[in-house]
């Protein structure tokens, strides 16, 4: 059995195709990631023209419509032409300054002046506009951190006369937030880390908001959306306590891809997959190879289950090569591989925990996960090939059941028996962690016993066809 | 002799088709079997139910003494076999297709590999990918591959399809060496007689899926009439006088089909009725001859 398996693992690698498509991926890789890295998303280049057709929409006959309206685009514009003015680049600390304290400025400004307010009031906003770019002119990070402390003690003050309201829980978490940058040095900017600090008292009050709500009287979207809030604020405060946060910090990394590569595969490996699973017993009948492989002293469904084996092995290996190929070569260029050997953090549903993986280990469950999909992939087509004996047919349903993952999922709600399909049950990184699928009509116990009914079937299906096919005069 | 062999009235139909009607056939050690009929008679369709490539509809096939239908593995062993062409992958090199072959069987040596492909006389393109090579190349190849595994049945389809006349007599050669030395039996079908017709030891012919005639090349050129040529003054009024068993060629030359004790009676008649006789020669009957007056001609029904 073993010598079948290498003999048609040998005539497998021996194929040039499969290296074609591996070769193909790695250099799209290359290329999207230096394509990636030119294209900076500048504030700036993403939103003049968006301002702009606001503020020709807002005004009718000479006067704002919308004032709101009016002032938000008309500040906006104003604060681009300051960024273009002053040159402040992305990701520098002044731009924070520029889209928030300068930008709430002009807007009050704005909205005084389109409303015709008084003059002196006019004059006070005029002054707060002045203010902002004193400040962005001679900014100071530490001053700028101490001054938001300040507004924030303030603020608690205020908030916490009554220690249990939302508003007081707010506070305290700003108040946690700024003390974080103060003792980790991470100054306002537009940086993940920075962002991430920004949103904490929001994550918080989301939380808080959807925590004691009863699942029975939820719908299915609604308890995946309270099971989100937990494991986003759950996760930000385990970044926080264990001080995971830096500036160098990003929420996307070539790391984190990877473990993203093995959860969904990339088409490529997709490719292989059905490439592999519609040649492989398909041509050697149509070539007539067969025919020496199976006078061999070896019964049928031992070389059958041989070449399911070997296909689903090279599979494999070529899932790692891919994948890993993939963000190794995006690391290279983003400059960030060392995440790849890094740690991240994930949310636990059945502790509700947040904890801290090793990146590789975290790809290799993901990898785990995915091996039903590739399995009941493969066994799908490697039956509709031995039954056809036609490659170019098998490729074709390959792909429809490939396609089917999604379109199944679209119709879902329509047409209920869909949630049988064993395409939409063979997901089952969508259970990593407790985790419960995006679909109602999907849940573990369903796709487990799907995808082991779908394998016992197909896979005796395939043998007893195989077993019982003459083959035909040439 | 031990028969290595036994093929016991295999039937098999193709949908309402009968293709193979109670067709049996044995060989034993050290001997060659000439598999023959015309085309569509039913040769592949019985080798490949030899091999389990077919399945039997009723019958039984053993080969050193197992049934294929029940002891696939075991009867399988020892068989080496080309089945219509030989199957080889063309996108590996000759060495990498025999390689292949051998990790089927245990105890095949890269040595054996070697020396299989010197036999073959495949030594200087056994590197190349098969792909590159001529129909000539790849039937050696296949030879080469059938006989990796130390058989001692060697099934052959057609093998000597795309062979020059040098690599038949060559094939010729190692094949009765085969059975000769190693006692190795084989089975050789083919459609051009005349290449078996120096080295098979027995004939089964085959014709419309039943097997109608099993038996030694000896005595098959024996059981038939021979061909005498007859050249005369008229060949006027011959076939009056010796009726169905006589051909004529021209004016003044015929041919008369007997059996070798009646051709005296057949000449004295002549002479008799005042025919002269200038010469009289015995046509030596070929394999083709006995295969043509046993069939029929080549036409399927």
């Amino acid at each position: 059995m073993i010598s079948l398996v290498k003999n048609e693992m040998y005539k497998i690698l021996h194929k040039k195709a499969i290296y074609v498509v591996a070769i193909i991926a790695l250099a799209g890789a290359l290329l999207m990631s230096i394509l990636d890295k030119s294209i900076t998303n500048s504030f700036v280049d993403l939103n003049t023209m968006l301002y702009e057709e606001q503020l020709k929409t807002c005004v009718d006959i000479g006067e704002p419509i919308d004032i709101q309206h009016c002032a938000h685009a008309k500040a906006g514009l104003e604060q681009i032409n300051f960024i273009k003015e002053k040159k402040i680049v992305n990701e520098s600390k002044e731009m924070y300054v520029v889209r928030n304290d300068l930008y709430d400025a002009q807007l009050e400004y704005y909205t005084l002046i389109y409303s015709k307010a008084d003059e002196s009031a006019i004059e006070a906003s005029k002054k707060k506009v002045d203010e902002a770019i004193e400040l962005i002119n001679n900014y100071d990070a530490v001053k700028y951190i101490n001054t938001k402390m300040e507004e924030a003690k303030a603020e608690q003050v205020e908030a916490c006369s009554d220690p249990n309201s939302n508003e007081c829980i707010a506070a305290n978490d700003d108040i946690v937030a700024i003390q974080y940058r103060i003792d980790n040095n991470i100054p306002y900017s537009y940086n993940d880390a920075s962002s991430s600090l920004d949103s904490y008292s929001s994550i918080h009050a989301k939380y808080l908001d959807v925590r004691d709500k009863n699942d029975k009287f939820l719908n299915y979207n609604e308890i995946i959306d309270k099971r989100n809030s937990e494991a986003t604020y759950k996760t930000a405060k385990y970044m926080l306590d264990n001080k995971i946060l830096t500036n160098d910090y990003k929420d996307y990394s070539s790391g984190s891809e990877l473990v993203d590569g093995f959860k969904t595969l990339s088409f490529f490996v997709i490719l292989i997959i059905i490439m592999l699973s519609a040649t492989n017993v398909a041509d050697e009948f149509n070539k007539g190879t067969i025919k020496q492989l199976l006078v061999k002293p070896f019964s049928r469904t031992k070389i059958l289950v041989s070449k399911l084996i070997a296909v689903f092995a090279v599979s494999v290996i070529f899932m790692f090569i891919i994948e890993i190929g993939i963000n190794v070569i995006a690391g290279l260029v983003n400059g960030d591989i060392h995440t790849i050997i890094g740690k991240q953090v994930i949310f636990n549903y059945h502790t509700h925990e947040a904890m801290y993986m090793n990146t590789i280990v975290l790809s290799l469950y993901a990898a785990l996960l995915s091996l039903p999909r590739i399995i009941l992939l493969e066994l799908f087509i490697f039956t509709m090939s031995v039954i056809t004996t036609n490659a170019a047919f098998a490729l074709g349903l390959g792909f429809g059941a490939y396609i089917s993952e999604e379109v199944f999922a679209i119709f879902m709600k329509k047409f209920p028996f869909l949630s049988y399909s064993p395409t939409l049950n063979y997901q089952f990184n969508d259970f990593a962690f407790g985790a419960i699928s995006p679909y109602k009509d999907i849940f573990l116990t369903k796709s487990i016993i799907v995808s082991v009914v779908s394998f016992v079937v197909l896979l005796t299906v395939s043998i007893i066809v195989f077993n019982k096919k003459d083959i035909k005069n040439q | 002799m031990k028969s290595l062999l036994e093929v016991k009235n295999i039937n098999k139909s193709f949908g309402k088709k009968q293709v193979l009607h109670n067709v049996s056939f044995t060989i034993n050690e050290g001997e060659i079997l000439g598999f023959i009929g015309p085309n569509g008679a039913g040769k592949t369709t019985t080798i490949k139910l030899i091999l389990g490539l077919q399945s039997i509809d009723s019958g039984e096939v053993i080969i050193n003494g197992y049934d294929v239908k029940k002891d696939f593995n075991k009867a399988m062993t020892s068989v080496g076999a080309i089945v219509e062409s030989p199957d080889l992958y063309m996108y590996l090199t000759g060495r990498q297709n025999l390689k292949l072959i051998a990790n089927y069987y245990k105890g095949i040596k890269e040595e054996d590999i070697n020396k299989i492909i010197k036999l073959v006389g495949l030594e200087k393109r056994i590197d190349d990918k098969v792909s590159k090579y001529s129909l000539g190349m790849r039937q050696r190849l296949g030879i080469a591959a059938a006989l990796l595994p130390k058989p001692n049945v060697l099934i052959l389809d057609e093998p000597t399809n795309g062979l020059d006349p040098e690599g038949i007599k060559e094939m010729r050669e190692l094949l009765v060496k085969l059975a000769k030395e190693d006692k190795i039996a084989i089975l050789i079908s083919s459609h051009n007689l005349s290449e078996l017709e120096s080295f098979v030891t027995n004939t089964c012919i085959i014709q419309n899926g039943k097997v109608i005639k099993s038996t030694s090349v000896k005595e098959l050129k024996k059981l038939n009439e021979t061909t005498f040529k007859i050249d005369l003054n008229t060949s006027k009024g011959i076939s009056k006088l010796l009726g169905k068993k006589v051909k004529i060629i021209d004016d003044d030359s015929i041919e008369v089909y007997v059996e070798k004790d009646e051709i005296t009676g057949i000449i004295t008649k002549l002479i008799e009725n005042k025919y002269q006789i200038y010469q009289v020669v015995m046509e030596e009957m070929t394999l083709e001859d006995a295969f043509i007056s046993v069939t029929g001609g080549n036409k399927i029904d």
